[in-house]
């Protein structure tokens, strides 16, 4: 018996897609989103009636060893619906969705759930593998420390073409003038998973509206060493334009992989 | 038994004592068995310590550069103190016994250490970049804020914004573009950093004229208060000379006077450097400072409640003569004459480096006592509103300057 997991294109995403693809799929047209594709809350529900295991609310009331096992288990009886290459790099990652479908989740459970990189070949895997984080302590306690686990309803899945990030980071904006932008040499993973801090800055708006960003004598010097003007520069202006697109505070992680800068996620920030 | 912290020593003993956290910025009396701990080696801190005779002090920041360092050594009593610590974790220790060995060690139990005679350490102590930089992402222009803690009201940075181009006229040939954001806080336009103000520190020759001028000005900021009444805008005059000397150079002198420790450390023994750094870091200066102590309010803040400080009886080029025979001869008695001719620009640079930092702040008092004494005698005149949102010569226009600021 198989179970088929069916994608949905970034046009198709609705509320059952989680929060994080509705953001991207809401960005997309205004800033540029690497192409992605969707798995919707139902092929996560589907999915664990298949296993078998239980309800999903139930999900963190069990031993999670051997729903990890139970999962572990499954990665060979599920199969694709959606053209994926198989040479090419993909990350895929966790849009959690919220029970009551009108709400959403913001950069609250950030974190709680793996992503995974991975090519075309191995996505069924790393897609399982994202679903399996979903049953850890670690989910488990941070939804519960500022939700409710029965407030989740379940998980959607992105896909997104890899980008290799030549410098990245990520951006909280409160207002016009208040950018405060990490970034890094390399890809965020390294900051958003707290194993590197990069730099820290703030970047507020002249009077004629240039970017000007604030830093120590050590940070200036290395932005100017490796000619990071323009790049840090349009991350500022893209922040600002989604700020003034969404009205709220929001949390942006962004890549630059040397040509062009990319908006690789975009939730409300945490008040 | 066990070490709660440790920290860099700047003078050392063991000592025990009754943990005292020193808050605010008043002389305060403390029993004579504690030991103080404090975020700075403020002046008003030495002062209490000096007076009550504590046993010592803790400090998160402070080198042993700082006036407050002064004081205590020209103090009788010999204090304790520990720099560099992580002072939140004494919290916990509050108003309980705690032990400070020569190691620096702090802990709640006596831990046996060696004692030995009290010494003083010029241990250089790592300083975190007070420095902050706005960078134009566009076109690359450059604006430096040196003091990212410190901020200035608009009166002050009506005299300060000059004094800082002059300075930068006196060092680099040029009068960059010197600004006051909404917050207080002091920009410069420039691409000079630290370091170039270091190294310009290095060069004996540049820094002898440097200081040459700094006497100068000094010496005629005395002579224009030393008359019997004087307006406010000759003060502002002053005011502008006093901050065009050692605004830029004041993070740098420790360096200056690190690098002759070293210098010293290289021909001299321990013991023999360190006997000759400390006769350097005392001058007449100080001792008059500790006399007066009762009628200065030793608070760097700008119009605060004071009153006029007298000008001392003695001048700065006496006390520079002075400090320079006492060496002189403290070279002769260790039978290092020759080493003391051989290096006399350096040891005369570090001599009159010190005595003139000294004065810095006597000057400093001088002039914001009488500025504050002017205020007062215009009592229609809100000092904090006008502090805030006047510059001096608003101040003048406003008010007018009929009132001369008499002399005690």
């Amino acid at each position: 018996m198989e179970t088929k997991i069916i994608l949905r294109t970034s046009n198709e995403v609705n509320n059952r897609c989680g929060t994080k693809a509705q953001g991207l799929a809401f960005l997309g047209a205004k800033v540029n989103v690497p192409q992605f594709v969707v798995l919707d809350v139902d092929n996560f529900i589907r999915l664990i009636s298949f296993l078998n295991i239980c309800t999903v609310n139930e999900f963190f009331n069990n031993d999670f060893s051997d729903l990890h096992r139970c999962i572990e288990n499954s990665y060979s009886k599920v199969q694709l619906d959606y053209p994926i290459e198989p040479e090419i790099s993909y990350i895929v990652r966790s849009s959690a969705v919220p029970n009551i479908l009108s709400d959403s989740f913001s950069s609250e459970i950030s974190g709680a759930f793996e992503s995974y990189t991975c090519v075309g070949a191995d996505i069924v895997k790393a897609i399982l593998k994202v679903y399996q984080s979903c049953f850890t302590l670690k989910a488990y306690k941070q939804l519960k420390l500022f939700s409710q686990p029965v407030n989740f309803l379940g998980m959607g899945i992105i896909i997104q073409k890899y980008i290799n990030a030549v410098y990245s980071g990520v951006i909280h904006v409160t207002g016009k003038n208040n950018i405060h932008i990490q970034w890094i040499n390399g890809h965020l993973s390294k900051i958003v998973s707290g194993k590197e801090f990069g730099f820290s800055n703030l970047i507020y708006f002249n009077t004629k509206k240039e970017p000007i960003i604030r830093g120590t004598e050590l940070e200036i010097l290395i932005i100017k060493k490796n000619d990071l003007y323009d790049i840090l520069g349009t991350a500022a202006n893209i922040a600002v334009k989604i700020y003034k697109s969404i009205e709220k505070p929001c949390e942006i992680e962004w890549i630059y992989d040397g040509n062009t800068h990319w908006i690789v996620q975009c939730q409300e920030l945490l008040k | 038994m066990s070490v709660i912290t440790k920290g860099n020593v700047i003078l050392f003993k063991n000592v025990c004592g009754c943990l005292i956290k020193h808050e605010g910025a008043e002389i305060c009396e403390y029993p004579s068995n504690s030991i103080i701990y404090c975020e700075n080696l403020s002046n008003e801190l030495a002062i209490s310590a000096v007076r009550s005779k504590v046993q010592g002090i803790i400090t998160r920041k402070s080198s042993f550069s700082t006036h407050g360092a002064n004081i205590l050594r020209s103090g009788d009593n010999a204090i304790a103190w520990v720099t560099n610590v992580n002072i939140d974790i004494l919290d916990s220790y509050d108003n309980e016994m705690i032990y400070i060995n020569m190691r620096g060690e702090i802990s709640d139990a006596y831990i046996e250490t060696k004692d030995v005679q009290i010494q003083y350490s010029f241990e250089k102590i790592p300083r975190n970049d007070t420095s902050i930089i706005d960078l134009n992402l566009i076109n690359g222009d450059e604006c430096i804020c040196f003091w990212k803690y410190n901020y200035f009201t608009k009166f002050i940075f009506s005299s300060l914004g000059e004094g800082i181009k002059r300075e930068f006229f006196s060092l680099f040939q040029y009068r960059p573009y010197v600004f006051r954001d909404v917050r207080g806080k002091i920009w410069i336009k420039t691409k000079l950093r630290h370091s170039n103000i270091l190294e310009y520190c290095s060069d004996s020759y540049k820094l002898e004229q440097y200081l040459h001028r700094m006497q100068y000005m000094y010496n005629n900021i005395l002579k224009k208060i030393n008359s019997k009444y004087i307006s406010l805008e000759i003060l502002q005059n002053c005011l502008i000379d006093y901050y065009s000397c050692f605004t830029m150079i004041h993070r740098s002198y420790e360096n200056i006077l690190y690098n002759f420790y070293n210098l010293l450390l290289k021909n001299f023994d321990g013991e023999k450097t360190i006997e000759i750094m400390n006769l350097l870091m005392t001058c007449k200066i100080d001792i008059w400072l500790e006399k007066e102590g009762e009628r200065i309010n030793y608070s760097k803040k700008f119009l605060v409640k004071e009153k006029v400080v007298s000008i001392p009886p003695f001048t700065i080029d006496e006390d520079i003569q002075l400090s320079i025979s006492r060496i002189q001869r403290k070279f002769r008695e260790i039978e290092a004459i020759d080493w003391f001719n051989e290096n006399e620009k350096s040891v005369l640079v570090a001599i009159k480096l010190f005595v003139l930092k000294e004065w810095k702040f006597v000057i400093y008092k001088l002039l914001t006592s009488r500025c504050y004494f002017w205020f007062v005698h215009r009592s229609e005149i809100p000092i904090d509103i006008v502090a805030d949102e006047y510059t001096y010569s608003e101040v003048i226009n406003t008010y007018g300057d009929k009132n001369y600021i008499k002399n005690e």
